[in-house]
């Protein structure tokens, strides 16, 4: 059944604070993936390593902009093709790569207020 | 007369889209949905819900969405069942990859709630010549 605006508008502003509130589960993730890379013994852990990345920050990418959070989503999107990039040469994690990562971490942080 | 679309089918494995689109779907469009978080749940489970549209995820775990809509096709008796990609990748040429699949339409993420009903009509109006 149809909502007004006004019912409609609220219901969206909970479900931003949850998503916002769950953003520093999110930063642990990327973080803990980061981990991954850098633990990685070979260039197959490596990649599956940004292969998982890849996939956080996709959801983001996908999900954050809907929330109303466009540089998030625009920050998340950047990772999310260099990890796709890094994916398909097969030829390891760049440096590039740690600074978006280190720049979605830091947009993550802006909207969680943490 | 084509009648108006009223159950979507929307295939999306991220939990905060589905919870979004779904309440936008139906406080703002007033349409019935039913969500699968996987392309192997949205096959087997659509012959029981019988969509009007089916929303599709393009990156997914397991089958993607491009394998989930062919499976779909390749069932039997949805040939003509509109079916809409969603997906932050919208260049020309995924676009143009997705409607050689025979998708209906290509709806961009992140998408507006405010407006994702109205993106579903219009795609449904032009998939029956509207």
């Amino acid at each position: 059944m149809a909502v007004d605006k006004d019912t409609f508008a609220e219901k969206l502003r909970a479900l931003k604070e949850a998503y916002d509130a769950q953003l520093g589960g999110r930063i642990d993730a990327l973080e803990s993936a980061l981990g991954d890379i850098g633990a990685a013994g070979d260039r197959t852990g490596q990649i599956a390593a940004v292969r998982k990345l890849l996939e956080l920050a996709h959801k983001i990418a996908g999900s954050a902009g809907t929330f109303g959070h466009q540089k998030l989503s625009a920050t998340a999107s950047d990772l999310e093709g260099l990890c796709e990039s890094t994916v398909e040469d097969g030829e390891g994690p760049s440096p590039e790569l740690n600074q978006e990562l280190e720049d979605l971490v830091a947009a993550c942080r802006t909207y969680s207020g943490a | 007369m084509v009648p108006e679309p009223n159950k979507i089918l929307m295939v999306e494995d991220e939990a905060d889209i589905q919870i979004v689109a779904k309440l936008a779907l139906e406080s703002v469009g007033n349409f019935t949905v039913h969500i699968c978080s996987s392309g192997s749940d949205a096959v087997a489970e659509l012959p029981g819900f019988d969509p009007d549209i089916i929303l599709l995820d393009v990156m997914m775990p397991g089958m993607d969405g491009p394998d989930t809509f062919k499976a779909i096709r390749r069932l039997g008796g949805y040939e003509s069942l509109p079916i809409i990609f969603m997906t932050a990748k919208v260049m020309e040429t995924d676009r143009e990859y997705y409607h050689s699949l025979g998708a209906s339409g290509v709806i961009a993420k992140p998408f507006d709630p405010m407006t994702l009903s109205d993106q579903i009509r219009e795609i449904w109006n032009q998939h029956h010549g509207r």
